[in-house]
């Protein structure tokens, strides 16, 4: 066990490394800079400012320095954002984005979860039908349309949440409400199916033969057996999440990582780009393994090698 | 040891399918004692499983009993209600499955489900910790009982470290866990291999005499039933063909179909190169019986009678009776004869 994390981990730094490596070769291979824009500087300003960012130098030594400065933890400076490193961008926006990602996607579970086994339960009755009915507009629908709904009625009409920011617990309704949708309806879904499996097992007959009532048949006997597509759905799932959604940040002017990360490319702000993606892939890769040893704990036929 | 135990009365269940209703048991009646060993054997779909099933009820969506009484330890078992059977199940009548291989649920360890049982029916209202570890002396009797070593490590293994009859064994001790009057076993040794289900059957009777229950042997394999059973039902179509005890049904079976099943087992004494008799033909659709004999479409005795009418039950003993017209013919001939 203790080998095999160590394997991964390894195997997941390895992962990283190719990542940051294959970003940094494609964003330059991008035409276009940071200094370019509707005002171009002056010659010896753009001279100045690329020998500060080592631009004159060639694309391998840039690539040596940088990964040198990687390695250290260092992600550099953002060069749209005078003074501000990086790292310190990371440190601001991810906590909020991971507040609003984490909560969406604890609610998520915590509501997926059972209406899916119900649904399965109640598998072609009436009440199946209606929640995959709810199921299927929530994949359906796009977060932007939701975000879009939720501001008209509870922030136009009824003026019971604020429209935007993150300062009071109210101002968490909405985008969390918005971001929920999407993995609430997904997650159902795939419990019901996982479960409806499960339900024609035959140790499930064992239970009922046992004499195990039908909740603790459900929720012992059944959920553990089928929440495993759930579990492997929601890893890559809360890492994107918690590093933001661009959309919904935007739409209710939520300072989080997000929006640092679309913005990052199209002004092609390099070391942020550099930053937020090894960020995330090295999320990634954590909460891969952690959802590896989940499994094992889940399921024990499960072997880690 | 004549006390009634279990009493079917006329039993009809169906499946309300989307194609129409089928009738998996069409009128049947069984009476066991306490301490009986009876065999349900018959091929697939004849209503073996589904008969005890009933008795658990277990039938499975869209079964419903459509008629008679099931009598069972003193409970109407065809009029109980889901919480009642809660109460019974695993504790009056206990099952085993076909496959252990898929029977236990491979998340929790051996230990876990067999205590689950015990304390799902305790009524000693101990309090929790002493309950547990009450529960978990009792598992670990109950693995010695069933012939598994090493109990104290296997309570805290999955079912996957098991081989297939360890399985079944510990499948065993769960049925057993609270000594019920009654263990279905539901061919419990068809997916062991040969060995393995020697053991298990020699296991099962040696439980059966120290516990003190009864057991219904379903299976299709006429060898079992005769090592272990004292009475058998034969099941064709939903309904009991023929029923006697073993030596009634093995040395002088009446019913065309019995006749055929014996024919169609192999026997040790038979020269080397003599074939085994099929039954020709198909089982029936059950979605549209015959109006007659179910089995007359594969009889090579069949009549015009068979084809029409469903023959009445002729009794050859106080334990044999068959439903077949050729035995009816014989007994009109006695009489006729007898005139």
């Amino acid at each position: 066990m203790t080998k095999y994390i160590i394997k991964r981990i390894a195997l997941g730094l390895l992962t990283v490394f190719i990542v940051a490596t294959l970003t940094f070769f494609l964003m330059r291979l991008v035409p276009g800079g940071p200094f370019l824009s509707e005002k171009t500087p002056s010659a010896a300003t753009l001279k100045a400012l690329e020998e500060k960012y080592h631009f004159n130098e060639p694309l391998s030594v840039q690539y040596r320095i940088y990964m040198e400065n990687l390695v250290k933890g260092d992600f550099g400076v953002s060069m749209k954002r005078k003074g501000t490193t990086v790292n310190d961008i990371i440190a601001k926006g991810f906590p909020v984005s991971a507040r609003i990602g984490g909560l969406s996607i604890l609610i998520s579970f915590c509501i997926g979860v059972p209406i899916g086994t119900y649904a399965a339960y109640k598998r072609g009755k009436f009440i199946d039908k209606i929640i995959m009915f709810f199921a299927t507009c929530g994949i359906a629908v796009p977060s932007f349309v939701v975000s879009t709904i939720l501001l008209i009625v509870f922030s136009g009409w009824l003026g019971w949440f604020p429209s935007f920011g993150l300062t009071t617990p109210l101002h968490y309704v909405m985008p969390v409400t918005a971001l929920c949708v999407y993995p609430t309806a997904y997650i159902s879904r795939l419990m019901r199916s996982s479960m409806l499996d499960v339900l024609g097992q035959d140790y499930m007959r064992t239970a009922k033969a046992k004499g195990v009532g039908q909740f603790s048949s459900l929720f012992k006997h059944a959920l553990r057996n089928s929440i495993l597509p759930v579990v492997t759905y929601l890893g890559p799932l809360l890492a994107y999440t918690v590093v933001g959604s661009f959309v919904i940040e935007k739409i209710f002017n939520i300072p989080g990582l997000g929006r640092d990360f679309i913005s990052s490319i199209t002004s092609r702000d390099y070391p942020v780009i550099m930053g937020t993606t090894v960020f995330l892939a090295l999320l990634l890769v954590a909460i891969n393994v952690v959802v590896d040893i989940v499994y094992k704990i889940i399921d024990p036929r499960i072997k880690l090698k | 040891m004549s006390e009634t135990l279990l009493d079917i009365k006329n039993l009809r269940l169906s499946f309300f399918t989307p194609a129409g209703e089928v009738k998996a048991l069409n009128d049947i009646s069984i009476k066991m004692n306490k301490g009986d060993v009876l065999g349900i054997v018959g091929e697939s779909g004849s209503g073996k499983s589904v008969t005890s099933y009933a008795v658990m009820g277990l039938t499975a969506y869209p079964g419903r009993i459509v008629g008679g009484t099931i009598d069972f330890n003193g409970h109407k078992v065809h009029e109980m209600t889901e919480k009642e059977f809660r109460k019974m199940r695993g504790k009056e009548v206990s099952i085993i499955f076909q496959d252990p291989m898929t029977s236990l649920n491979p998340v929790y360890t051996i230990g876990n489900q067999i205590c689950e049982s015990i304390l799902l029916h305790d009524e000693s209202g101990l309090p929790k910790k002493e309950l547990k570890k009450k529960a978990k002396a009792r598992a670990i009797e109950l693995l010695t009982l069933v012939g598994i070593n090493e109990p104290e490590k296997r309570l805290k293994q999955y079912p996957h470290e098991l081989s297939g009859g360890m399985r079944q064994r510990v499948m065993i001790a769960i049925a057993l866990a609270c000594e019920p009057k009654l263990l279905i076993a539901d061919e419990p040794t068809t997916a062991l291999d040969v060995t393995i289900q020697a053991q298990i059957l020699e296991l099962m009777l040696e439980l059966k005499d120290k516990i003190g229950m009864s057991i219904i042997m379903i299976t299709h394999d006429l060898g079992v039933v005769s090592n272990m059973c004292e009475k058998i039902a034969v099941m064709y179509a939903g309904k009991i063909v023929e029923f006697g005890s073993t030596d009634e049904i093995f040395y002088n079976p009446k019913h065309e179909y019995t006749k055929g099943l014996l024919k169609s087992i192999p026997k040790l004494t038979d020269e080397e190169k003599e074939k085994l008799v099929p039954i020709e033909g198909t089982p029936v659709d059950m979605l549209n019986p015959p109006k007659g004999c179910p089995f007359a479409p594969r009889c090579k005795s069949c009549m015009k009678i068979c084809i029409e009418k469903m023959p009445p039950y002729t009794d050859f003993s106080d334990t044999h009776y068959s439903a077949c017209w050729l035995t009816q013919k014989e007994e009109f001939l006695k009489e006729e004869g007898n005139n």
